[in-house]
């Protein structure tokens, strides 16, 4: 039963989602991937050991990061209340500033 | 307020009767609108776009001024101390600061971070650079080097620079309490909130000039992370954000009081996720300030991992997985059916659930199976009062660590506390916004913290200066409408009612021109207005209750916060100021007179000022991070002189001091600091028992106190040779009794330096006992 409902409840969300627009899509493709980037880390960290911490700290803080500003530029975007240009800018200025905090940390 | 009526929107006291179509500075549209470029230009220019001067530029130049001299009167009112005393470091701690700031401006920053002070907590020494918060010294520094290398403005000294740095953050704060009130309210609200800092007594007494000490920059870098959070929260901007984040770094920087902040602002967000405000605004803005703000605190070295692993830092962490989760919530309704919703929201809720109880777990069992990683001892004297005084005596001992009693609040806050509850109502109406519920927990949770130790006072008083100006603001607003609508008297116009939207969310409602509700007078007086006459006096009242808020916040910061307490001054009988430099002359004498690696014992509240102006080796200063160092000094001075000297010489200390308020009546003197000294002492070494130095009755030291007392080195020292001053039959002037012990001599110490007024007494420690016992008189040398 518990699988019957999972598998309707996907068969109805990739209907939904399909609606959405090309570029929506490409970008929550991006915080996917950067999520699932951080789990590795985690995994690696869990695994091998999490001997430079600050080297460990810094990668996997630097790809939830980018994870959490993407999922912030979707949100402002998918809204269609703002211009895509300026958010995208706005966008641009802060994923610049966390890559440069964490390749400073990174050591 | 169960009726379904409509208030009267409230328009902005500066900006007019008429609603314009352009509004440039309304900050309820939000500035965010606007380019930066665009912004700037019309910020400067005088006359606006249409050509000349309208009544939004006047109002816009009045507020200018307003601000300007707001910032100018939160230099000033500082400045007392400089013109009473002199230009000097006050207290202790800034002493040290002042230390750091000198060898970072001589030495430069890759020996600033590599700073290990060995002239301190000898033998053990202190590692500087990793364990300082370095805002407030890097910022004298390269303040320090701007003035010096890029103006060139010679002869500007380090200690120059250090005794301003209070003032001139003060009007900083000014400007960015008005900014954060500003987005909160209006720009009425904003002056009013930055004219209350500007001046209040609290913040005045821990950043007058010549206080170089973390608050004075702390409280500026706490408004503005605030400003730009909650502007970063109403735009929805990344870049907002950005600056948020920023100001947050300078804040961990500068202040181990940032743990309030990474804890307010999770707390602020659960408050808005709990009463069903969540929005794509508050997501970007809370974990965009989260994430960074991690990454930024765990570069300093001062915090380092314990911005990820100590349990002050985990709220923001949970919060933030919570709002992942309801973010995720919302994102699958909207891309699902309701029925598809319904079913997965029930699977989603059981699996979160089911996760959130393991993660928490593992997180309390982590966080109690490793003793370093609970709360720290402070934190947890924050929260349970009673925690400090039962197991960290030194903690306890510190007197700005003492619960603060209503004449302090009425003093330091006078007014702010007043209508700091009015503020608070203020809040809610006419909707309570993400700001303004920021406002409110803010305060709230500042006044339980100020209740419970009187050095957080400072925490709570930016906050119950917002309130205030917004209270003190909507209250003029009313009365100036009122006073408005009585001259003009038109009943067409309705002044408040159109124009501008209400405070908070940015231009969403449109302003009710023209409406009238079924509350209005008979006449069509809009609601709420009183007449014009009661509002006139109403409004002189106003004035008349803030002018004398301010006699008494310029009274108190020139007569009560201003003195360095290293100088000292009375009245002579004839009005003459007579000044006590008891302190400056013994430190030079130390400098002078002993060799340059000699040790200099005392109990730590002088050894920030012995390292800084005597520059000797001393054995525990103001840091107070080695209980049990401090408790080996507390057991000497209370230990018998034979036993003070083994433990002294086993630290190869060769001087001692102590400071002996008796001659003069300064209360602040070793001899009542001592029970502390015993219970510190006690609290490592079980031979030193309190009781056993508490006379008949009480602590005393006439002929009734305890033989041990009357034994121990701190008494010796203290009276010794007293008795040629004030003879045989002498009083103490702080204790106000004979002292108990006349004769006193020395057999293992030997006196070498007492200052004018008998409040230092420096002794040297001998190498070997004394063959005769040194009870001839000496001339107390005055070198």
């Amino acid at each position: 039963m518990l699988v019957g409902e999972l598998k309707e409840i996907c068969g109805v969300f990739r209907q939904e989602y399909g609606k959405t627009s090309k570029m929506l899509k490409i970008v929550d493709s991006f915080v996917i991937f950067a999520i699932a980037t951080a789990a590795v880390q985690m995994a690696n960290a869990l695994l091998v050991g999490t001997f430079p911490f600050n080297a460990c700290l810094a990668s996997t803080l630097c790809c939830l990061g980018a994870a959490i500003l993407t999922a912030s530029f979707r949100m402002q975007i998918g809204g269609g209340k703002s211009r895509v240009e300026k958010v995208f800018a706005d966008y641009c200025v802060a994923m610049i500033f966390l890559i440069f905090v964490s390749i400073s940390y990174v050591g | 307020m169960g009726q379904s009526r409509h208030r009267p929107c409230r328009t902005n006291w500066h900006q007019g009767r008429r609603a314009s179509t352009r509004r440039p500075f309304d900050p309820s549209t939000g500035a965010a609108t606007m380019s930066p470029a665009a912004a700037v230009s019309s910020a400067f220019a005088p006359w606006g776009v249409a050509g000349k001067m309208t009544d939004k530029d006047v109002a816009r130049w009045v507020e200018r001024a307003a601000l300007g001299m707001i910032m100018a009167v939160a230099f000033a009112i500082r400045l007392f101390s400089i013109v009473k005393y002199e230009s000097v470091i006050h207290e202790f701690d800034p002493y040290f600061n002042y230390r750091v700031t000198k060898f970072a401006s001589e030495k430069g920053m890759a020996e600033f971070w590599n700073f290990f002070d060995d002239r301190t907590w000898y033998p053990l020494g202190r590692v500087v650079g990793g364990t300082i918060y370095p805002g407030l010294t890097l910022t004298a520094t390269w303040i320090y080097w701007f003035i010096t290398d890029v103006l060139k403005l010679h002869p500007v000294s380090v200690k120059d620079v250090c005794v301003m740095i209070g003032p001139i953050f003060s009007a900083l704060t000014a400007l960015s309490t008005y900014g954060l009130v500003n987005e909160v309210r209006g720009k009425g609200a904003g002056l009013m909130a930055a004219c209350l800092i500007a001046t209040i007594p609290s913040y005045i007494s821990r950043s007058v000039a010549g206080s170089y000490d973390n608050e004075a920059v702390a409280i500026f870098a706490l408004v503005v992370t605030f400003y730009l959070y909650v502007k970063s929260m109403k735009t929805g901007s990344l870049l907002w954000g950005v600056g948020a984040s920023l100001a947050y770094f300078y804040m961990v920087s500068s202040w181990g009081g940032y743990t309030f902040i990474i804890n307010l602002i999770p707390i602020h967000a659960l408050a808005m996720i709990v009463t069903n405000n969540f929005s794509a605004n508050l997501y970007v803005a809370y974990s965009q300030f989260i994430l960074n703000g991690t990454l930024l605190a765990l570069v300093l070295p001062v915090v380092g991992f314990n911005a990820v692993q100590t349990s002050e830092h985990f709220s923001g962490f949970f919060v933030l997985g919570l709002m992942n989760a309801v973010a995720l919530v919302k994102f699958l309704r909207s891309n699902l059916t309701e029925r598809a919703f319904q079913k997965a929201f029930r699977l989603f809720v059981t699996l979160a659930v089911v996760g959130a109880g393991v993660a928490v777990l593992g997180v309390i069992t982590y966080a109690m199976t490793s003793p370093t990683f609970r709360w720290s001892g402070r934190s947890l004297s924050l929260l349970d009062p009673t925690y400090a005084k039962k197991y960290i005596p030194i903690i306890a001992s510190v007197s700005e660590h003492q619960a603060p009693t209503w004449s302090s609040f009425m003093n330091d806050l006078r007014l702010a506390i007043v209508f700091m509850g009015a503020g608070i109502m203020s809040c809610f109406k006419p909707r309570l916004t993400g700001a303004s519920l920021f406002l409110v927990i803010w305060g709230v949770t500042s006044v339980y913290f100020s209740g419970v130790m009187v050095r957080l006072m400072l925490v709570l008083a930016p906050v119950a200066c917002c309130l205030t100006g917004i209270a003190i603001s909507d209250v003029l607003d009313l009365l100036c409408r009122s006073y408005r609508y009585e001259k003009t008297s038109s009943p067409g116009d309705d002044n408040g009612v159109s124009s501008s939207p209400g405070a908070g969310k940015g231009g969403k409602k449109k302003g009710r021109a023209g409406r009238r509700g079924s509350e209005d007078a008979a006449d069509g007086t809009p609601y709420g207005l009183v007449p014009g006459q009661l509002a006139f006096f109403g409004i002189a009242g106003l004035v008349v209750v803030l002018s004398f808020h301010l006699f008494h916040c310029s009274y108190l910061g020139g007569e009560g916060y201003s003195s360095p307490s290293i100088i000292l001054q009375s009245r002579t009988s004839t009005g003459d100021v007579y000044v006590f430099d008891d302190y400056r002359e013994a430190y030079s004498w130390l400098r002078e007179n002993t060799d340059y690696d000699a040790k200099v014992a005392s109990w730590w509240d002088y050894g920030y000022q012995t390292t800084a102006m005597a520059d000797r080796t001393v054995l525990v200063d103001n840091n107070t991070w080695n209980n049990t160092h401090i408790a080996t000094v507390g057991r000497a001075m209370a230990s018998p002189e034979k036993k003070a000297w083994e433990i002294f010489r086993a630290l190869d200390v060769d001087y001692v001091f102590v400071v002996f308020g008796g001659m003069v009546g300064y209360s602040s003197d070793d001899i009542n600091k001592f029970l502390w000294m015993v219970r510190i002492g006690g609290g490592e070494y079980p031979d030193i028992v309190e009781k056993d130095y508490i006379g008949e009755g009480y602590y005393r030291i006439d002929e009734k106190a305890s033989p041990t007392m009357l034994n121990t080195l701190m008494y010796k020292l203290s009276y010794h040779r007293f008795q040629d001053i004030v003879g045989r039959d002498g009083m103490d002037r702080v204790r106000n009794t004979r002292f108990g012990k006349p004769d006193i001599q020395l057999k293992y110490f030997e006196e070498a330096f007492t200052s004018q007024h008998w409040m230092l007494r420096v002794y040297k420690v001998l190498d070997k006992p004394a063959r005769s016992k040194t009870g001839v008189p000496k001339s107390s040398l005055k070198n």
